[in-house]
């Protein structure tokens, strides 16, 4: 059991994911949707919450943001010694931004409504 | 009348980000005359004359296809993933690339817009392609029409001479 204090770490970690996912969907939701890896589904419920509910959402002992790395030997790959050390932050947002890409569903082909599973 | 508004301010935009006038004629429907004189109240200078560099290769020497290979992920996603389309795409994809890769102190950006401009041009047409790097899995600046069986990126296997750039 982790004591209380790492637990409340958890809970601000997470409210303030929320907080600035909000701050950075207000500000241009294109780029937002790219900076945090989302959908568009997913920003358009986020950006209504109000903090009450935002609170709600952080207060569990789990993180609610995922982390993005998908494969560990990427991580030891982009961390290693190298003589071209400082193009390292540039191929870690090359890498994510393809793994992104894989991942996402096109907004343009899902169908306009989410009926289907009603 | 709003056609007009809605063109100046896209110029506008595209010359702070350092676009040149080639570029600002093909994406408004801005007069030559008044785009130059747009150009010189923003800039304090006239733009740039000669040609728009036009060499697909460009794109493929190291730091180049590095820097390149970053602004054309960032596009990919949010034109064919977020339906963001034209120029206002090209914008929202330089202004990301450009948060990634801050220009050094006085030095220009290795990627300028125009420069961004033309290789969505030549990815458009094929000449050149993304191709995934078989050790790290990026999807990298490549030519195209051209079978990459075990393509490794410039990071992964850069070439001899590449090396941390030094402090002047």
């Amino acid at each position: 059991m982790i004591d209380n204090n790492e637990l409340k770490n958890i809970h601000i970690l997470n409210l303030s994911y929320l907080l600035l996912a909000q701050r950075l969907i207000n500000e241009d939701k294109i780029a937002a949707k790219f900076r945090l890896g989302i959908d568009d589904a997913m920003v358009k419920i986020l950006e209504v919450l109000t903090l009450p509910q935002l609170v709600k959402l952080s207060e569990t002992n789990q993180i609610i943001c995922q982390f993005r790395f998908e494969c560990p030997e990427l991580i030891s790959k982009i961390t290693s010694e190298s003589r071209i050390d400082d193009k390292r932050p540039i191929h870690t947002g090359i890498l994510l931004a393809t793994q992104l890409y894989k991942n996402t569903r096109s907004d343009m082909s899902v169908p306009s409504t989410g009926d289907s599973y009603v | 009348m709003m056609q007009e508004y809605s063109d100046l301010q896209t110029a506008i935009e595209l010359i702070n980000l350092g676009a040149r006038l080639q570029l600002l004629e093909k994406e408004t429907s801005l007069s030559r005359a008044k785009l130059t004189k747009l150009y010189r109240e923003l800039k304090g200078k006239s733009p740039p004359k000669g040609m728009l560099p036009f060499s697909a290769d460009w794109y493929v020497t190291w730091e180049n296809n590095i820097h390149a290979t970053m602004f054309y992920n960032i596009y990919r996603i949010i034109t064919e993933h977020y339906g963001s389309l034209g120029i206002g795409a090209i914008i929202s994809s330089y202004r990301l690339y450009l948060e990634q890769c801050p220009s050094r102190e006085q030095m220009e950006n290795v990627l300028s817009l125009t420069r961004a401009w033309t290789l969505v041009r030549f990815c458009e047409s094929r000449i050149l392609q993304l191709t995934p790097c078989t050790q790290c899995k990026g999807d990298f600046i490549t030519h195209g029409f051209e079978p990459y069986m075990a393509y490794q990126c410039v990071i992964c296997y850069p070439p001899s001479r590449a090396s941390r750039r030094k402090e002047i």
